[in-house]
């Protein structure tokens, strides 16, 4: 198993589903946590890991599919969805959200392990992006409001000289700007420092 | 209607106008009469006879009740009086058509709700039969996915090096414990089908084939299949669940139809025929000239099909349902191409269940 110490979640009403999957998911090296209901998976304090969802379709109080919804856009795991019935609505409006695969009970241990592996993989890649997008922004709110007013120049390929005269100022404050802008935002180059910008959605 | 019930009404209007002539004179009161007659006439006998009325009771008025018969000399009071007579009676035969046609429309629509009543509660039974499937699936389902996962946890336990006894045998302990769960489903699904299977009236076989032809009648029409009848004009009533015996025919026509879905180089037929068995039991068949059956002894288990959509429920359910009312549901080899299914029922009441 990877060092980072990956952790599966099982969300299941029926506690022969979680009882299985915890043995199954525990033999083969995971961390597991399992819950009968989403208000239990929300009120878990989740550990800094890579982690995949394994979500049951129907679900006392609120369903998977409301589930999903309700944690998308956060930094939710990936989700791996099981059901009893497969109806195709379901199916869709869940992949169509963004879930991993969508498995029908009784499902293939096989393929169940390959998909946590890939919701897992997704998530470490997710995971990565987020630490990346925070630590720019982190970056980003360093810069006083001036030298944001200058980015947009400096990454745009304007020389100071012509940046100056759009802003008004001196050539010299310019220069000074942007010798600030390329130390807080710890770029090693210009050419680093526009892709940074684009990350940020500044051009 | 035959020549001799038409002769009949009109005999009738014959003697009702008779007996008004003969009232007529003695009570003093002909026009009373006669307008009695044609309403009688029309009522029992139909429009024509009425008309007939008309005219006998026109000419007897005319004869025997005016002062004089009507001639060209006649006061205008004799026209008037005699005018009247005919038109009232006129009018007379109106009311009673109209009444009958009203009588007629309300009792064919009484008819109609009630055959989309009966529809209706099938498309139910069959919308609940579907969910009952969906629900024993999902209460299945989840004792066996939990032992294919406990199963392969103790595999892993197993080849761990060195192996997790302890853990292999928790695993296994589950695997017992949930496949007994399901087995316990399983059971449970089938004393279900055994207590709907109780509800055991008095019936006619011909009557439950003839009420499923209906309810098909417009698939069969649509798929240019032609449906013959042979069935057993004198069969005794026996025991047993209207509905279920519906299925079952209803599931060996909608197979036969779908059997012959892809012929095209030869009439598409349905027979259905009722008899005499022996003198305790009656038997049905069902022939239709489909491509046949491949595998006679197979088709009756459970989830056997060679649809590409089917579940392979529709012969086995059928079979249970047969066996159920103490009959047997078999397949006959049939001359030339197609499949015969048959099915037997017991008369007497000591079989059943």
């Amino acid at each position: 198993m990877s060092k980072d110490n990956p952790i599966v979640y099982v969300l299941d009403d029926d506690y022969r589903v979680r009882e299985a999957l915890t043995g199954l998911l525990s033999s083969v090296g995971f961390r597991v946590e399992v819950f009968a209901s989403a208000a239990e998976y929300l009120k878990f304090k989740k550990p800094d890991s890579p982690a995949c969802l394994i979500l049951d379709l129907q679900l006392p109080g609120m369903s998977g599919l409301d589930l999903q919804r309700e944690i998308a856009g956060s930094d939710a795991p990936a989700i791996v969805f099981v059901t009893g019935h497969g109806d195709v609505p379901s199916s869709v409006r869940a992949m169509k959200a963004g879930a991993v695969e969508f498995l029908l009970k009784p499902f293939d241990d096989q393929e169940l392990l390959r998909a946590i592996e890939a919701a897992i993989a997704q998530d470490r890649e997710a995971r990565l992006k987020r630490t990346e997008m925070a630590e720019l922004q982190r970056r980003y709110a360093l810069l006083t409001p001036r030298e944001r007013e200058v980015l947009p120049f400096v990454v745009a390929g304007l020389l100071n000289k012509q940046t100056a005269a759009e802003l008004g100022n001196s050539e010299i404050t310019i220069q000074v700007h942007r010798g600030q802008i390329m130390r807080k935002m710890a770029a090693s180059s210009l050419a680093d420092l526009v892709k940074m910008a684009g990350k940020l959605g500044i051009s | 209607m035959s020549k001799q019930s038409r002769l009949k009404h009109y005999g009738l209007a014959v003697i009702v106008c008779a007996v008004a002539v003969g009232l007529g004179g003695p009570l003093d009161a002909p026009s009373s009469c006669f307008l009695l007659a044609v309403m009688a006439s029309s009522l029992f006998g139909g429009t024509r006879p009425g008309f007939l009325a008309v005219g006998l009771s026109g000419i007897a008025f005319n004869f025997l009740f005016l002062p004089s018969p009507l001639s060209l000399s006649s006061p205008s009071s004799h026209y008037l009086r005699f005018g009247v007579f005919v038109v009232t009676a006129l009018a007379t035969i109106q009311l009673v058509e109209t009444k009958k046609r009203n009588e007629e429309s309300r009792r064919r629509i009484e008819e109609d709700l009630s055959s989309t009543q009966r529809r209706l509660s099938r498309a139910t039974q069959i919308a609940t039969v579907a969910e009952l499937a969906a629900s024993i699936a999902h209460e299945v389902s989840q004792p066996l996915s939990a032992v294919v996962a406990n199963g392969r946890a103790c595999i892993q336990w197993l080849s761990a090096e060195p192996a997790d006894l302890v853990n292999a045998k928790v695993a296994a302990e589950r695997i017992i414990r949930d496949g007994k769960a399901a087995g316990e489903v399983v059971r449970h699904m089938r004393a279900l089908f055994k207590k709907t299977a109780l509800e055991r009236i008095a019936l006619n076989v011909n009557e439950v084939i003839e009420e499923v032809l209906s309810l098909i009648h417009n698939e069969t029409v649509r798929k240019q299949i032609a449906v013959e009848t042979d069935l057993e004009k004198r069969l005794p009533t026996t025991l047993g669940d209207r509905v279920q015996l519906q299925q079952v025919v209803f599931n060996l026509l909608l197979n036969g139809i779908e059997a012959m879905e892809t012929v095209i180089d030869r009439p598409k037929k349905l027979i259905i025929r009722s008899k005499m068995q022996s003198s305790d039991a009656i038997l049905v068949e069902i022939r239709d000239y489909g491509n046949g059956v491949a595998d006679s002894n197979r088709i009756f288990e459970a989830f056997y099909t060679t649809k590409e959509k089917g579940m392979g429920m529709g012969l086995s359910v059928c079979r249970s349902i047969v066996e159920a009312h103490g009959g047997h549901l078999g397949i006959s080899p049939s001359q030339g191409s197609g499949t015969t299914f048959f099915f037997s029922l017991p008369l007497g009441t000591s079989q059943l269940e």
